[in-house]
C-alpha cells in the first residue's frame, strides 16, 4: 500500500483537486480513495487497464460522487444512496485500453468537440464554466461531450486493437 | 421509444453519468433503461474518461502536500494492521458500550481475513435490492441484525446484513423520516471490535427519498471491517461528518 501511495499519490491528488476545490475536503477524499483502492485491489485486471487508469477511474468516480453528495454541481441534484448505480467492475469493457489509440481517436474528433474535450479533461473546467467560456448553451455542452465520448468508444470498438497492451 | 432509440438514449445517459452531468430525472431514466434493457452501462465510457483524465493530470502534475502524505502513510499502516483495543464500560459513550472484547488471536485472524477477501472480493454490479439478495444467497458468513428505532425515531426499523469475506453489506430500512439532503443526511456507523472503540467506522451517508416503502442502502464502509459488533444510524449535517457527536441517534442494530 505504501508503494501504491508513493506512486499514485500525486495522480489521485491531481484528479481530486480538479473536482474538489476545498483543500481539507480534498485531503479527506484522497484518503477515502486509497482505502477503496486497497479494498478493491482484487477487482483489478491488468488485461483490461493500466494500474494508473484503474486508480484514476476510482478517483474520478469518488470525486463525482462527492460533488453529487454535496449538491455542488450547479443544476444537478444530489444523488441519494438508494439511487446510486453500482458500476460494473466485473464487466468486460467493449474496447481495449491502448493509450495511443485513445489519443489518436481524440485527435480525430470534430474540432468543436475536441475543444470541449480540452476544456473539460485538460483544463478541468465544469460544464457551466465551459458554457460560459464558449457561449454555448449548457445543454449543448453536455450533449457534445456525451456524444464525443460515445464516438470515441465506437471508433475504438471498430478498431478492435486486438494486440495492444495496457499502458504502464 | 423503440429499442433503437432506447439504445441511443442509454448510451447518452451512460456517457453523461461518467461525465458527471446527469440531472436527477436523467438518473431515474437511466435506472429505468438499465432495468428495461437488462444490462449495465458499458464500462468503456468510464475507462476512456479515466484514461484521458489520467493523461491530462500526468502532463501537469500537482505535488501532493507533505502532511497529506504523512496521513496516507498512517492509513497504509492502519489498513495493513488492524489494532485491537481495550473495552468499554457502562459509563462511557455509546460507541464504547456497543463494542466487545478484542478477538483472541486477532492478528492471525485479520491476516487470514484480509488475504481471503483480497482473493475473493467482488463488487456488486446490480441494483442494491438485487445485490442484497445475491449476497444473502452467496455469503457463507452472513451476519444479520435488526434495527431498533431510538427516541423520536422509534418507528424506524429494518435489518442489516454484512459479510466479512465479501466486505459487503446492505441495510433494508423502514419508518425513517424522509430527509432533505440540503439540511441533513443519515450516516451509518459500524462498531468494529478490532478497531478503536471511540471511532466507529464510517459506513456511508445516505438519504431516505420516499416515505413508507422499504429502502435498500448499500453499506459503504471507509475501512475494512471484521465481525462488526453494532450498526448505528445517526442524522448528521449534509455530506456527513468524520466523527459523530451522536446528537441524533436514529437507530441501532447489535447482536
Amino acid at each position: 500500500m505504501n508503494l501504491c501511495i508513493q506512486q499514485y499519490g500525486s495522480l489521485v491528488w491531481g484528479i481530486v483537486r480538479r473536482y474538489v476545490k476545498d483543500v481539507v475536503e480534498a485531503e479527506d477524499l484522497v484518503q477515502e480513495i486509497f482505502t477503496e483502492v486497497w479494498k478493491k485491489a482484487a477487482a483489478y485486471d491488468p488485461k483490461i487497464a493500466a494500474e494508473s487508469t484503474y486508480i484514476g477511474l476510482i478517483s474520478r468516480r469518488r470525486s463525482i460522487d462527492f460533488l453529487r453528495r454535496q449538491g455542488r454541481q450547479p443544476g444537478f441534484e444530489p444523488l441519494t444512496a438508494a439511487e446510486s448505480i453500482p458500476l460494473p467492475d466485473a464487466s468486460i469493457p467493449s474496447i481495449t485500453c491502448d493509450p495511443e489509440a485513445v489519443k489518436s481517436s481524440v485527435a480525430g474528433l470534430p474540432a468543436d468537440t475536441r475543444e470541449l474535450f480540452h476544456l473539460f479533461f485538460d483544463s478541468g473546467f465544469t460544464h457551466p464554466e465551459i458554457a460560459e467560456k464558449t457561449g454555448l448553451p449548457l445543454g449543448t455542452v453536455k450533449t457534445r461531450l456525451r456524444r464525443g465520448l460515445i464516438t470515441l468508444r465506437d471508433q475504438l470498438r471498430r478498431a478492435g486493437n486486438p494486440n495492444t497492451q495496457a499502458a504502464s | 421509444m423503440n429499442s433503437s432509440a432506447d439504445r441511443i438514449r442509454f448510451d447518452e445517459l451512460s456517457a453523461g453519468r461518467v461525465l458527471g452531468d446527469l440531472a436527477h430525472d436523467e438518473l431515474r431514466e437511466l435506472d429505468k433503461l438499465i432495468a428495461e434493457l437488462g444490462e449495465n452501462p458499458d464500462p468503456s465510457f468510464e475507462l476512456l474518461a479515466a484514461m484521458i483524465e489520467v493523461d491530462a493530470v500526468t502532463e501537469s502534475p500537482e505535488e501532493i502536500p507533505s502532511h497529506l502524505m504523512t496521513r496516507l502513510d498512517r492509513l497504509a499502516t492502519d489498513l495493513a494492521t488492524p489494532v485491537s483495543r481495550q473495552i468499554i464500560h457502562a459509563h462511557v459513550p455509546a460507541w464504547k458500550r456497543l463494542a466487545v472484547h478484542p478477538l483472541t488471536g486477532w492478528a492471525a485472524a485479520a491476516a487470514i481475513l484480509i488475504s481471503s477477501f483480497v482473493l475473493t472480493r467482488k463488487e456488486p454490479s446490480t441494483a442494491p435490492a438485487v445485490a442484497q439478495l445475491q449476497l444473502r444467497k452467496q455469503a457463507a458468513d452472513l451476519l444479520e441484525r435488526n434495527f431498533q428505532g431510538i427516541g423520536e425515531f422509534e418507528k424506524a426499523g429494518g435489518t442489516v446484513i454484512w459479510s466479512d469475506q465479501a466486505q459487503q453489506g446492505y441495510m433494508t430500512l423502514t419508518g425513517l423520516p424522509v430527509n432533505d439532503p440540503r439540511k441533513a443526511q443519515y450516516q451509518l456507523w459500524v462498531v468494529d471490535p478490532t478497531r478503536d472503540a471511540d471511532a466507529p467506522v464510517d459506513g456511508g451517508v445516505f438519504d431516505i427519498p420516499t416515505d413508507g416503502s422499504p429502502v435498500v442502502i448499500p453499506i459503504a464502509a471507509k475501512l475494512a471491517l471484521t465481525k462488526p459488533q453494532a450498526f448505528v444510524i445517526t442524522l448528521e449535517q449534509p455530506g456527513g461528518v468524520v466523527k459523530s457527536k451522536q446528537e441524533k441517534v436514529v437507530a441501532l442494530a447489535k447482536g
